[in-house]
């Protein structure tokens, strides 16, 4: 007998497809052995939630594991996944058992773990579930759980398990899947709240009546996730949006019948109430019929039809024009996929008072609106953020942005993807001999990481190749604008360089400043800097008189003249770089137009 | 420098040497006349006669645990190419012993040990034979003595760009000759404690020259004398960076008679305050400090601080700050910085000068805080001493000492009488950074309004003149100059010589003449470090027994005066002491 206390994975067909074996002892063919068979299943859609689920063994006292894998899964079909832990001496002590339901390689994303802290069995085959479960993903538990702990239906637990309570492993022959996709399209969707039975009791969550329930509950249940706060999760389509089903079960994540007489009632996990509005809309009642069983937990759930695209979904903040805007919730797609003609689309916050910094599938895309008639016209601040030019055939206008490359830290608008968005001023601001400015592109940090802040827009864009187009300014002077600037203190302007990205200094293909021979760009744009002030100016910045850098030599390619082929327009601030932070800044551009020259054109 | 360039250059050192040293047996014959044990063959072993280092600590012949205090007699800045014999005579080395002191740290420099026009790398009998008085004297008086070399051929005295001995091999040839004779002449005598080979030592590039040299100096030394302690100090400057850490400036040798040092003239700014700085390029009067102990004043550890950022972020930004051509008359600026980030725990000002052709004036700086508690000012400076600044040139990561740029004290001020100014600019960066007095703490939401008063002579329009503030981080709380600012210094190299479980002095722990008077306790700073070097287990050097700034007698010519003593700091030591 060779001593083993190594860990052997390998698929074994006892239950499912998937079965990994560790091995914690010495093995002893000649006696029973005893066995934890760990049964892991989940409520999410698969691959498209999840594609793979990691796990691992840690022992008594050990803060790193023993042993863990990866396991990837393809189907909903795959699960449940087993996972048999062999007695030995090093199961002496209890052994903490973690599986994470993960989706993407590294860096993947967590989206349900789950967790057990119990002995093996010496003498007998055991048997532990460990659901990943929606309820216990980031929106429902965004902080998570504490050491010690585990996540069941939406709360943390403690991960303790006593091994003597667990069922003997009973292997069962695979059944035909749940189609929960189309078991929903029999749906009614409704609310759950809390349910006073027929014997006075309260329930925290569920759902009664007949019109719901029939006269035997005998119904399948799911829940409407709230996908334009939070994205796409679960099986997508159904009345353009998402569900995660209920198993029907005796265990916390499930729903169970409750005695009431003539009038079916149903206790739903109260999570499901609690989340209500925040991650979870509706609940979506089917009844079961010969192709649509009852679901019970005990049949794996078929993979959805539908495994990318985008739903409408109403993730643009009201502030968004309506018309100009449109939003979509997104799996594994993006909007431009079925419509190019977008102009941009941005991740919005999930609420107003939070900036949004992630991209979980949610876009807020500007559709367009009409240019404006005046050709000097850049931008004058109406509707979204686009450029008021007209376009070209085959294009469309540009659209603004904010960002601190290589940066870090607050902004707002927050960094591309985040959404952008104008100001908008509660009251008009109109400056002397200026125009009345209802909204400006402003950019504010209270401090960030990095060597600039930027916002900016791009003058026009190639629909559907994501490709910029240059615009020709020579037939103009310059551009001007309105702009101002908090001064939080007497004569303390703030610095911000005007700065164009022409053919020379972009670092797009075939710009002069990328080195053809290792394609190492050495790009500094023509600028101009300005000081602004708390007074609304109008500022004028001159192709004559843009330069690159005079006493900042860093190896820059330096160009004689400027060329006047521009893709975009930034306004920058200087940072204290990537360690330091920056110095506060508030400032807005408004009403940007070319200057017309008072020289004929070339 | 590659450990395989150092092994190349080692050998070719040590080739040299061999040839060297034939030189020096062949030439120094008269130097060696009366040597009882000179040359290879009278090697002797290993005795325990000797005071030598046992373990982590040292004992003296009989074997008794021995603790070194004494005092460095004469200058180390001495530049004179006789002996120095004006330093001291018989009668002060009765003194020392008298105050309770064991033993005394000779300075040599190359420049009165060898005539290195005729004999270079060979020690002079008139300078052999004053070292030999001295041996005679401390004798009489029952103190050991530890010849150190302050200053080797091609050297100076100044701590940093002492380019021409790093660079030298011929240089190091000589001095490697200088201390084979030495110690071949001295290898019988246990009045000799030790020899310090290079103290300070300098690199002008890194570390790994000092330990090269180090160790040609053991095998050279341990050729003809096994008996005596050697000494190897942390390198005080590498390229001229004052702020290495314990870890970076040791260097560790294969001998196990050998004692660590460090110096312990810390904060230098407060020990040094008031006195002209010998060793620099350009000595200038340091700036007043401050007096000891004082917890509103707070003292840096550079070890500990590190540079972060400079305010040309600030409002109005650094190019609206620049001093203009047509700026001749005295013209304000006020710029305004926002602590907006935590690590940013103190501020100092600096004038500053980038690739800038003309001159710049500076003066009257007013730095006022503003939060939300009100405004308050935190300096206002009347800038009317070149001691209170520092140039350096260079940036951060390059910087060099000097490379062409003037700092000069003006009589033309628009406050007081004076006013700085910075010239002839060629370098990238020229910065003239407020001493450590001038370092002020800045808290965190806290806004610092600069104001200054600059104008400029045949300013360049690229030229970038301004003030700005430079800011730090600490890598730990600051705190008030105390008692624990020194533990924290002296602990850090100490904990170094415990994890190398070798023993260690302080080479030089001292205050100049300013910092005794005007209540700014020096003799309670004094105090302090002996009460801590005992503590550690260190031994100490009193710095120093006659020099005009340093010394405890300080007449600038003939042997030490009476006259002149500092006897509260000689009542102080001789009741510490015994």
């Amino acid at each position: 007998m060779r001593c083993m206390a190594q860990l052997r994975t390998h698929a074994r067909a006892l239950v499912s497809s998937g079965l990994a074996v560790i091995a914690l002892g010495c093995g002893d063919e000649a006696q029973r052995q005893g066995e934890l068979m760990l049964s892991v299943t989940t409520d999410m859609a698969v691959p498209i939630d999840m594609d793979r689920v990691v796990w691992s063994v840690t022992l008594n006292g050990e803060s790193a594991p023993y042993a863990t894998r990866t396991v990837e899964v393809a189907s909903g079909t795959d699960f449940p996944l087993t996972l048999a832990v062999e007695a030995g001496p090093h199961t002496r002590a209890p052994v903490t058992i973690r599986v994470e339901g993960r989706k993407g390689s590294e860096p993947s994303l967590l989206r349900a773990s789950r967790e057990a802290t119990l002995t093996v069995p010496n003498d007998r085959v055991a048997e532990l579930e460990l659901p990943l479960s929606w309820l216990c993903s980031e929106p429902n538990l965004p902080e998570g759980c504490s050491e010690g702990t585990t996540c069941q239906a939406g709360h943390c637990v403690n991960a303790a398990v006593s091994t003597a309570s667990l069922p003997e492993f009973q292997p069962v022959a695979a059944r035909d899947c749940y189609d929960v996709s189309a078991c929903l399209s029999s749906a009614r969707l409704g609310p759950a709240g809390p349910v006073t039975l027929a014997s006075g009791r309260q329930v925290a969550c569920g759902i009664s009546g007949t019109t719901w329930l029939g006269t035997d509950a005998n119904v399948n249940v799911a829940v409407e996730v709230k996908n334009d706060a939070i994205g796409n999760y679960g099986f997508c389509g159904p009345f353009g949006r998402c569900f995660i089903p209920l198993h029907r079960d005796s265990e916390p994540e499930g729903w169970r019948v409750l005695d009431n007489g003539p009038v079916p009632a149903i206790e739903l996990p109260s999570i499901v109430c609690e989340k209500s509005g925040t991650s979870i809309t509706r609940i979506a009642v089917m009844r079961t019929s010969p192709s649509c069983p009852a679901d019970r937990g005990d049949r794996a759930l078929c993979s959805p039809a539908l495994t990318a695209g985008c739903l409408p979904a109403a993730v643009c903040p009201p502030t968004s024009p309506e018309g100009a805007w449109a939003g979509y919730a997104c799996t594994d797609a993006s909007p431009f996929d079925d419509q190019p003609d977008l102009i941009e689309c941005w991740a919005p916050p999930v609420d107003t008072s939070v900036i949004a910094t992630t991209n979980d599938g949610r876009w807020c895309c500007l559709k367009g609106q009409e240019p404006a008639n005046d050709p000097l016209l850049i931008d004058d601040m109406t509707a979204g953020p686009q450029i008021k030019l007209h376009a070209p055939p085959g294009e469309v206008a540009g659209f603004w942005f904010a960002d601190t490359p290589d940066g870090s830290g607050q902004l707002e608008p927050a960094p591309e993807p985040s959404l952008y968005s104008y100001r908008q001023f509660d009251e008009p601001v109109t400056p002397a001999n200026g125009p009345t400015l209802h909204a400006a592109a402003c950019l504010r940090s209270d401090g960030f990481r990095g060597w600039l802040a930027m916002e900016g827009f791009v003058f026009r864009v190639k629909p559907g190749a994501y490709e910029l187009d240059t615009i020709d300014v020579s037939d103009y002077e310059g551009i001007s604008f309105w702009a101002w600037a908090a001064e939080p203190f007497p004569d303390a302007p703030l610095s911000v360089k005007v700065n164009f990205v022409n053919t020379q200094t972009s670092t797009e293909p075939g710009s002069e400043c990328i080195t053809p021979e290792d394609g190492v760009s050495r790009c500094e744009d023509f600028y101009e800097r300005v000081s602004l002030t708390s007074e609304w100016k109008q500022y004028f910045v001159r192709w004559a008189d843009i330069h690159q850098s005079r006493d900042d030599d860093w190896g820059q390619f330096y160009f004689d003249a400027f060329a006047p082929e521009v893709y975009a327009t930034t306004f920058t601030v200087a940072g204290a770089g990537p360690d330091v932070v920056s110095q506060p800044f508030d400032f807005c551009i408004a009403d940007i137009r070319f200057l017309k020259k008072t020289e004929p054109s070339r | 420098m590659s450990h395989g360039d150092r092994r190349a250059r080692a050998g070719v050192l040590q080739r040299l040497l061999r040839r060297m040293g034939v030189l020096a047996l062949g030439l120094g014959t008269s130097a060696l006349l009366g040597c009882s044990d000179s040359g290879a063959e009278s090697v002797a072993p290993a005795t325990k006669a000797f005071a030598h280092v046992e373990g982590d600590h040292l004992v003296d012949g009989s074997g008794a645990p021995l603790s070194l205090q004494g005092v460095a007699l004469g200058d180390v800045y001495y530049g004179g190419n006789d002996p120095p014999r004006e330093s001291h005579g018989p009668e002060d080395y009765a003194r020392i012993a008298q105050m309770g002191m064991n033993y005394v740290y000779l300075p040599l420099t190359a420049r009165w040990l060898e005539d290195a026009a005729t004999d270079p790398g060979v020690v002079e009998a008139e300078a052999l034979a004053w070292l030999d008085d001295n041996v005679t004297w401390a004798r009489a008086s029952h103190v050991s003595l530890l010849l150190a070399m302050v200053a080797p051929p091609g050297g100076s005295t100044i701590d940093c760009g002492n380019d021409a001995f790093w660079a030298s091999a011929e240089a190091q040839e000589r001095w490697l000759a200088l201390w084979r004779s030495l110690a071949a002449h001295f290898a019988g005598e246990p009045t000799i404690l030790g020899y310090a080979p290079l103290d300070p030592a300098n690199p002008d590039q890194s570390l790994d020259q000092w330990q090269a040299l180090a160790e040609l100096a053991t095998t050279t030394i341990r050729e003809v004398d096994r008996k005596h302690a050697l000494l190897f100090s942390r390198a005080l400057s590498i390229a001229c960076r004052f702020d290495k850490e314990a870890d970076d400036s040791f260097v560790l040798v294969d001998d196990p008679n050998v004692v660590y040092g460090f110096d312990g003239l810390q904060p230098w700014f407060y020990v040094a305050q008031l006195i002209t700085n010998l060793g620099t390029p350009t000595p200038t009067m340091l700036g007043a400090y401050g007096s000891y102990p004082d917890e509103n004043l707070f003292t840096i550890d550079r070890t500990k601080a590190t540079w972060l950022h400079a305010s040309d972020d600030s409002r109005p930004s650094a190019d609206e700050l620049k001093l203009l051509p047509a700026e001749t008359a005295w013209t304000k600026r006020t710029f305004y910085y926002t602590i907006t980030d935590r690590q940013l725990k103190y501020a100092q000002p600096v004038f500053l000068g980038d690739h800038s052709a003309g001159k710049a004036y500076f003066d009257d700086i007013l730095i006022e805080e503003l939060s939300e508690t009100g405004e308050r000012v935190v300096e206002d400076l009347d800038v009317e001493s070149l001691g209170d600044w520092n140039l350096w040139e260079g940036d951060a990561a390059t910087n060099t000492v000097h490379a062409g740029a003037v700092a000069k004290l003006e009589k033309d001020a628009h406050r007081g009488s004076a006013s700085i100014s910075l010239s002839d600019v060629t370098t990238p960066f020229a910065n003239l950074g407020a001493a450590d007095s001038l370092l002020f703490l800045v808290n965190f939401g806290s806004t610092y309004r600069v104001t200054s008063w600059v104008k400029g002579e045949n300013v360049a329009a690229s030229a970038d003149f301004r003030v700005r503030l430079d800011l730090y981080g600490y890598s730990e709380a600051l705190h008030g100059f105390d008692r624990s600012t020194l533990e924290e210094f002296v602990g850090k190299y100490r904990a170094w010589g415990r994890a190398a479980g070798v023993p260690m002095l302080v080479t030089s722990l001292g205050v100049a003449r300013p910092s005794f008077e005007d209540g700014r306790g020096g003799l309670e700073w004094v105090s302090d470090m002996i009460d801590i070097t005992r503590e550690q287990q260190l031994g100490f050097t009193y710095y120093g027994y006659h020099q005009q700034n340093w010394g405890i007698y300080a007449n600038a010519e003939g042997l030490p005066d009476p006259e002149t003593v500092n006897q509260p700091l000689v009542d102080l030591l001789t009741e510490k002491l015994h």
